[in-house]
């Protein structure tokens, strides 16, 4: 199916919009790319004109296009693991109709000609694409980057990507920046001091697989002083990936406390835990095998404890952690092929994020409705923007499709990434994403 | 001759026979390799050589400096009448910028029976067995496990001291960075001994703080470890790096060796039976008194000497 269709109708889906607060079963009327109808009124397919195109998507979730605040898309600089149109692609597939691209590039977006450069090339992406900027000249953590300057070329946020702005001054100047900017400050929410060159969860795991384990307090020492920084200046901030019970309990706190800020959990500190450095799909192995050590499974901040897991599902369901962010970071085989110690932290997910997180659902620990806010009108608050991806009557559709009933096996093959690393290669996942339409038009379809 | 048992097999579920770590093998194995290593240290002592081997390409590649456990593989591997390669990595391509990966597929196109390697980063051993389709022997691998040391304690135990299961074994000094410290752990523990382990708490691993272990004892307090020399049957001691002082976990050696070394002084209130180990090398006057190396019942010597027995039946466990 293409875009020929003029006019189309989403049969019998059960419809999750919470920017309009819709949940129930509705056919979904687009003519010419826009949304002119969500109502029951198609019991009987004989009333409906010829001219429409109709999709049975009857047992499947349409929800608004997915928003990513933090993607790392690897353009500039290192397009053999992935483009702004190859992760476009990917993010296509995996529901996301706006990405957010973290600025670990090179060169860094820290000037406007950078941030010109890259709105060029997303000429090319299939979705809405849209660029942070560098809170330090090259990310280095000395000296703030011309933040208004980057702000009229078009950023819509500040972050140093993995690269912790250690410096409390340089970072509190940032915070008073950010309340003339209006745009959020993400710094990456691990205290490198502390965190003392650990590789996985500091913890059981890691002691007996000889691994040099990250204590909880890396991220909860940074968070806690990033938004204390924030209290007192004003300044708008951003935490992401929270991965410890401990943050999510200081958060709730915080939150309690009346101070104002925003949060992100990324979908495998949501479904998997430090047991996956053992290979085995999370399984605690009697005895160590060569599936160990799977780099795949390593990323800042690392994977945790079951403890943590359950913790981090809370903060989602009691809305203390606003958002879901992939963290979508596509490395090639040889980043990932060598020991532990050196490879590259990261897991590329944007195509598997809502098969995991769904089963969050199924299993009853997320309701689909804070599944889906976390995912869409949660972000797109934080972008501050129009709303992004929405089912809006009369503008163009934005939306995506689910199907829970079908399944597919992780594999190199069928994900579009360029990169492939992710521990649930080869590994069976429930449910799909079958069809996204951007600005009306369809950017993925596998029905 | 099939060595390894059919549980083990099913267990595992491969076909190439890896030594990764000590927790993969079964009792049964264990003792397979201790019963063959006592034959082997017969034919070493009768200075002859077999032929067992004969025909099989050996490569030992160090990524981390060693004597003692390359040039141990290295005799083991002679006396079996193998060929074997020693890879020297610091003068190889590595330090080119040739990843690991690389230079264990170029030398596996070259042709080899058995790879044993070395490498400072935890888990070098597992990555390089998924990628080669010999069996892959790991000669230490970071702070994760060093299996042949421990088979070769066990096996000095058994033949200078007797059965293991309830010997009152105090192994003491860094057991957080120690990958002899975690495998012998593993195998002793389920070979019955009773274990404390002796260590001031930032040379513990981060989730034995303040725990008790099910399996063995610790203690982080050195007057603790004092009151508990008495009842010890073998004092297993381990080196102490000296960049732990840099990391800032040990104030300086002479603080350590003032609190935590086998002095002659605390030695002399002990049974006059207290056996002393060591994996070597020593740092003399800091884990142990120099005096101490030559005592009567210290088996430092015997565990190198073992060492190349325990390799021989470990080679032939392997690779036939």
């Amino acid at each position: 199916m293409d875009n020929k269709y003029k006019k189309l109708i989403l049969k019998g889906g059960f419809v999750c919009d919470p920017f309009q607060k819709i949940n129930q079963i509705s056919d979904i009327v687009i003519i010419d790319g826009k949304i002119t109808e969500i109502s029951n009124l198609f019991k009987d397919d004989t009333k409906i004109s010829n001219d429409f195109k109709i999709i049975d998507v009857k047992g499947m979730i349409v929800m608004p296009g997915l928003v990513d605040l933090h993607t790392h898309l690897r353009d500039p600089g290192y397009e053999w693991k992935e483009d702004i149109y190859s992760g476009s692609l990917a993010a296509a597939k995996g529901g996301f109709t706006t990405i957010c691209a973290m600025p670990n590039t090179s060169p860094v977006p820290d000037s406007a000609p950078v941030v010109r450069d890259f709105f060029n090339k997303s000429k090319n992406s299939i979705i809405r694409t849209l660029p942070f900027g560098s809170i330090t000249k090259g990310r280095l953590g000395k000296s703030l980057s011309p933040m208004y300057e980057l702000q009229e070329a078009g950023v819509v946020g500040f972050s140093d990507d993995g690269d912790t702005l250690m410096d409390s001054n340089i970072m509190r100047q940032a915070l008073l920046y950010s309340i003339d900017t209006g745009l959020p400050i993400i710094n990456h929410a691990e205290d490198i001091v502390i965190k003392n060159n650990g590789v996985m969860n500091s913890g059981l795991v890691a002691d007996r697989l000889g691994l040099k384990g990250t204590l909880p307090s890396s991220e909860y020492l940074m968070v806690k002083r990033d938004i204390d920084l924030a209290f007192e200046t004003g300044g708008i901030i951003h935490i992401p990936h929270i991965s410890t019970e401990q943050t999510v309990s200081y958060i709730f706190q915080a939150k309690d406390a009346g101070l104002k800020f925003s949060s992100e959990v990324t979908p495998h500190h949501l479904t998997m835990t430090e047991e996956w450095v053992y290979g085995e799909s999370g399984i605690d192995p009697e005895f160590l095998s060569e599936k160990s050590y799977d780099t795949n499974a390593k990323v800042n901040p690392p994977l945790r404890s079951h403890n943590d897991v359950s913790a981090l599902i809370q903060g989602i369901n009691e809305g203390i952690i606003d958002t879901i962010a992939t963290d979508h970071a596509p490395h090639s085989l040889s980043d990932k092929e060598c020991s532990f110690d050196e490879a590259a932290p990261g897991i590329n997910n944007i195509e598997t994020a809502f098969s995991q997180l769904y089963e969050l659902v199924k299993d009853k620990k997320i309701s689909l409705e804070k599944l889906v806010s976390a995912l869409s009108v949660n972000p797109s608050r934080i972008l501050n923007k129009e709303p992004f991806g929405s089912l809006h009557l009369n503008k163009p559709a934005e939306l995506t499709i689910f199907d829970p009933n079908t399944s597919w096996v992780v594999n190199e093959k069928n994900l579009l990434s360029k990169s492939s690393n992710t521990p649930l290669k080869g590994k069976l996942l429930n449910g799909k994403i079958v069809l996204t339409i951007f600005k009306g038009r369809i950017v993925y379809d596998e029905l | 001759m099939n060595l390894i048992d059919d549980k083990e097999e099913s267990r595992r579920g491969r076909k190439v026979n890896h030594l990764l770590d000590v927790d993969s093998l079964s009792l049964n194995s264990v003792n397979t390799i201790i019963n063959s290593s006592k034959k082997a240290k017969s034919i070493l002592l009768s200075k002859n050589k077999t032929l067992s081997l004969k025909g099989k390409t050996i490569v030992s590649i160090f990524f981390e400096n060693s004597t003692r456990t390359r040039v141990s593989f290295e005799q083991a591997g002679k006396i079996l009448g193998a060929d074997v390669i020693n890879v020297n990595v610091p003068s190889s391509s590595i330090s080119k910028g040739e990843s690991i990966l690389n230079t264990v597929k170029t030398i596996q196109s070259i042709g080899m029976d058995s790879l044993i390697v070395r490498h400072n980063h935890s888990g070098v051993p597992y990555f390089i067995a998924r990628n080669v389709n010999v069996p892959v022997i790991n000669a230490g691998d970071g702070m994760h496990a060093h299996p042949t040391q421990s088979l070769l304690d066990i096996f000095t135990i058994k033949t200078e001291i007797g059965d293991i299961k309830n010997k009152k074994i105090l192994i003491i000094g860094d057991v957080k960075h120690s990958r002899v410290a975690r495998s012998n752990i593993n195998l002793l523990v389920r070979l019955g001994a009773k274990i404390t382990v002796a260590a001031p708490t930032t040379l513990l691993p981060d989730s034995w703080i303040g725990i008790n272990k099910k399996d063995f004892k610790i203690i982080s307090h050195y007057k603790k470890m004092e009151s508990n020399l008495s009842d010890t049957d073998l004092i297993m001691l381990l080196r102490v790096q000296k960049e732990r002082q840099d990391q800032g976990s040990l104030p300086n050696l002479e603080e350590y060796s003032k609190l935590w070394g086998l002095t002659k002084y605390r030695y002399d209130t002990l049974s006059p039976n207290t056996f002393i180990m060591h994996p070597g090398p020593v740092n003399e006057g800091v884990e142990v008194a120099s005096e101490l190396l030559n005592h009567k019942n210290s088996l430092i010597d015997k565990q190198v000497e073992n060492g190349v027995a325990v390799r021989m039946a470990v080679l032939e466990f392997c690779i036939s």
